[in-house]
């Protein structure tokens, strides 16, 4: 029962981190703690989150996956052409989920079969994805797209914004999926030791393929949320926005050397990240600073991590 | 042969936890003569010459005496440097370095005039000199990558022969892994050293070269010193009676098995390392053991067997039926389970928990559609811990915090749980203690018992006696026979092993 515990305070690392953070902002500024300002980091969380659970899925396996950004970009421009070709909202953002799908299992396939490290591999095609983006669009971004695309990112369903919707959908289906089914259970096998899985008779090579398609899904949805919110798709956009996936994951606890991170966790990583850019907006901080704060709190989160697996060792 | 002795061993002993390695071991090495050490898996021979080679030190209480001083090296280095040089069997090469950079790594790169430049020019010229020694004909600016095997371990053997203050070299299968004609180059070179007054410690399976370039041989049984012959004259049996002859001090339990139907037929495998052209059948309800000497191709064996490594050629039949195991997925789903001798790189999943480690074979188990819960793993860990005494705190402990025993039963766990008709074992009592050991031969007695088939490697050989139906025994990649239990003698299994090595 005592590991029990442990693993509990484990977990309430990060929950603590986010809600003292929480709670020094409404001190600090009466705004913080309305529901309009509540309703706006989760909104700024939902991009971030959506990509964060994906990050975290390869991560487990072992893998790292640069190209989201690119992909989420990529992603977003089909949908925008698919929308000016006449093609109806809905489809054209469910048809571009399927082509982020297409672009991560092209990851897969580079990481599985070519045998390219994950960070060599998504470094390689981040520039092509990205590059294409480019290509296609001449540099330019795709814009007056009709009207109704807005209803995904500032649309609400019983009160809750769209965006903040989505994202949690996403969540529970990752947690269930990772929590409560064979291949989510096997993805922290691989992890933890991809050879002893293989001698287990788990299919390692299906499972990581799999795990890097659902990854470019998801940059995907992500995607969607963004063009939704801003109706507008650039061949840049989110650029950089797979570090700070990697910082949400890790700061809810995944191991780079895999085996080991939640969905929870990383929920609660990309919130702390947002409280941080919503906090400091709100006091009128100099925004470079919620850089610095940012890094600060990766490192110290994973460190506290690290001592506390050393003492339990 | 002038009798100046170069070294003394004087009760040299070494204890690890659990196990005496060697027991007052004494022996003299002459100069110019090349002493034998001959020996089964487990004898010493590896432990002692690693004491006199400086990589362990020996316990207190016995000494070494080289040339005349006390000897007690700090290390390989320390060794070295008193002119006590090993020749391993494992490659101490850099892979992407070239043939010089290799050859001159210990004592340096030749400098320049201006000192931080290398002198490439002399570099060459240095190293052609040392692979010149053994005649060799290798291109010094090529990747030692690119070499053979057989090319890496004759350099390997250049590299070390070349040191001008040897007095004592040790070499431990030197020819493991080359061709016949580098075997004669370097016996040829032998007799050089030997002239020169260099001392040869020689280990090897090959006992007809222990004849062709062995001077005394000394045998060792349990770690413990056995006798001494003279190689030229001795007889193969002779040594083999030596090395043999190892008393019961471990109870093994064993019921009377009564085999059943063939359930897995091997015809005529081969893999693309070492495993030629091998053919065996395995019954239900018994234990087939696998003997033979640690490199004979037995764990490549199971391996290729499993789908872990791509067979080459032959096939595989179970219940009479071929079947393609293509890779361990497949086997598994054929009811065929390998628990691998390294748990912990190749079985275990250490930062898991225990009930993760006991269920990942057959997830599909624990619920349906590919769906499952934690609440079901944590019951069936538990069925087991009480089925196998398995202690642990909780099943939801990480498997990390078990001892080796314990951590050995939660791998048997898994295949259990994964309904294994076929179970091969790799060196399953490896690094456990004397009372787990005797747990694990109740459990494979009574798996046995149960009607499954158990294949079993082991390299200790009273054990494979004691818990086998059969053995059959590998050697040098060969199955070399296959022995009922009426037939088993120490002996006639240590003839098997060494006859791959025999006929080459």
């Amino acid at each position: 029962m005592k590991v029990d515990v442990k693993k509990i305070i484990r977990k309430i690392g990060s929950l603590l981190i986010l809600l003292v953070l929480m709670l020094c902002m409404g001190v600090a500024s009466p705004v913080f703690f309305t529901v309009g300002n509540i309703n706006n980091i989760g909104i700024q969380a939902s991009v971030n989150v959506v990509l964060s659970i994906g990050m975290l899925m390869v991560i487990i396996i072992g893998g790292i996956d640069l190209s989201i950004g690119a992909i989420l970009a990529l992603a977003g421009i089909v949908s925008a052409y698919l929308m000016k070709a006449g093609c109806p909202i809905f489809w054209a953002m469910f048809i571009s989920c399927f082509a982020g799908a297409a672009l991560g299992a092209v990851n897969g396939f580079i990481v599985t079969y070519m045998k390219l490290p994950p960070f060599v591999a998504t470094l390689g095609t981040t520039g092509i994805f990205r590059g294409t983006a480019l290509l296609i669009t001449n540099g330019l971004p795709v814009s007056q797209l009709p009207n109704e695309v807005r209803v995904i990112g500032q649309g609400s369903l019983l009160g809750i914004p769209n965006p903040i919707v989505i994202m949690l959908i996403v969540a529970i289906i990752i947690y269930v999926v990772l929590t409560y089914t064979a291949y989510g259970r096997s993805l922290y096998a691989i992890g933890s030791n991809y050879e002893a899985t293989r001698l287990s008779g788990i299919s390692v090579k299906r499972n990581t393929m799999v795990t890097y398609t659902v990854e470019g899904f998801l940059a995907a949805v992500a995607g969607v949320i963004l063009l939704g919110r801003l109706a507008v798709a650039q061949p840049n956009a989110a650029t950089g926005y797979e570090s700070n996936a990697i910082a949400a994951a890790v700061i809810g606890g995944a191991s780079f050397s895999g085996g080991r991170g939640s969905v929870v966790g990383a929920l609660i990583g990309a919130l702390v990240i947002s409280v941080l850019n919503n906090g400091f907006t709100l006091l009128g901080l100099n925004s470079f600073v919620q850089q610095i704060a940012i890094g600060v709190v990766v490192v110290l989160a994973v460190f506290a991590d690290i001592m506390q697996r050393a003492k339990v060792n | 042969m002038d009798k100046e002795k170069v070294l003394h061993v004087e009760n040299i002993s070494k204890t690890f936890p659990g196990v005496k390695a060697l027991n007052q071991i004494s022996l003299d090495l002459f100069k110019g003569e090349v002493l034998v050490l001959a020996g089964e898996n487990g004898a010493g021979k590896s432990t002692l010459v690693k004491i006199l080679s400086g990589i362990y030190t020996a316990d207190e209480g016995g000494r070494m005496i080289l040339d005349g001083a006390e000897y007690t090296p700090k290390g390989i280095r320390d060794a070295n440097e008193k002119g006590i040089y090993i020749i391993h069997q494992e490659l101490n090469m850099i892979p992407d370095m070239t043939v010089t950079e290799n050859l001159l790594l210990a004592q340096g790169l030749p400098k320049h005039k201006v000192k931080c430049f290398v002198n490439w020019k002399e570099a060459d010229k240095q190293a052609q000199a040392i692979i010149d020694e053994l005649d060799l004909n290798y291109d010094l600016h090529a990747k030692v990558e690119t070499l053979s095997v057989a090319n890496q371990q004759m350099l390997e053997i250049s590299k070390t022969i070349s040191q001008e203050n040897a007095k004592v070299i040790i070499m431990d299968e030197p020819t493991a892994s080359i061709t016949g004609q580098e075997t004669d180059k370097l016996f040829e070179y032998i007799k050089k050293l030997k002239k020169r007054g260099v001392s040869i410690i020689y280990i090897s399976h090959r006992l007809e070269e222990i004849k062709r370039i062995g001077d005394r041989i000394i045998v060792l049984r349990d770690g413990t010193y056995v006798g001494e012959k003279d190689a030229v004259t001795v007889n193969v049996s002779e040594v083999i009676q030596m090395m043999v002859g190892r008393e019961v001090t471990q109870y093994y339990p064993k019921s009377e098995h009564h085999a059943g139907d063939i359930v897995l037929e091997v015809e005529d495998l081969s893999l693309y390392k070492l495993v030629k052209n091998v053919s065996f059948q395995a019954r239900k309800g018994e234990v087939l053991g696998i003997g033979g000497l640690v490199g004979a191709g037995r764990t490549e064996l199971m391996r290729g067997i499993f789908g872990a490594d791509k067979i080459a050629s032959g096939r595989i039949l179970l219940n009479g039926k071929p079947v393609r195991l293509t890779n361990p997925k497949v086997s598994v789903e054929h009811r065929i389970a390998f628990l691998t001798e390294d748990r912990k790189r190749l079985g275990l999943l250490m930062g898991q928990d225990i009930w993760f480690n006991v269920v990942i074979s057959k997830l599909s188990k624990l619920g349906q559609h590919g769906f499952l819960t934690e609440g079901k793993g944590v019951k069936v860990a538990q069925s087991y811990k009480e089925k196998l005494n398995i202690r642990m705190p909780s099943p939801k402990t990480l498997v990390e915090n078990l001892s080796g025993g314990n951590q050995q039963k939660v791998i048997f766990a898994r295949w259990l749980f994964s309904d294994s008709d076929i179970i091969m074992f790799d060196e399953p009592t490896r690094g456990i203690d004397v009372g787990a050991k005797t747990e694990m031969y109740e459990l494979i007695d009574q798996l046995v018992l149960d009607g499954k088939t158990v294949i079993l490697i082991s390299s200790d050989m009273m054990e494979l006696m004691g818990i086998s139906d059969r053995i059959a025994v590998m050697s040098n990649g060969s199955l070399t026979g296959i022995l009922d239990r009426k037939d088993f003698t120490q002996e006639r299994i240590m003839e098997l092993a060494l006859k791959g090595y025999l006929e080459k």
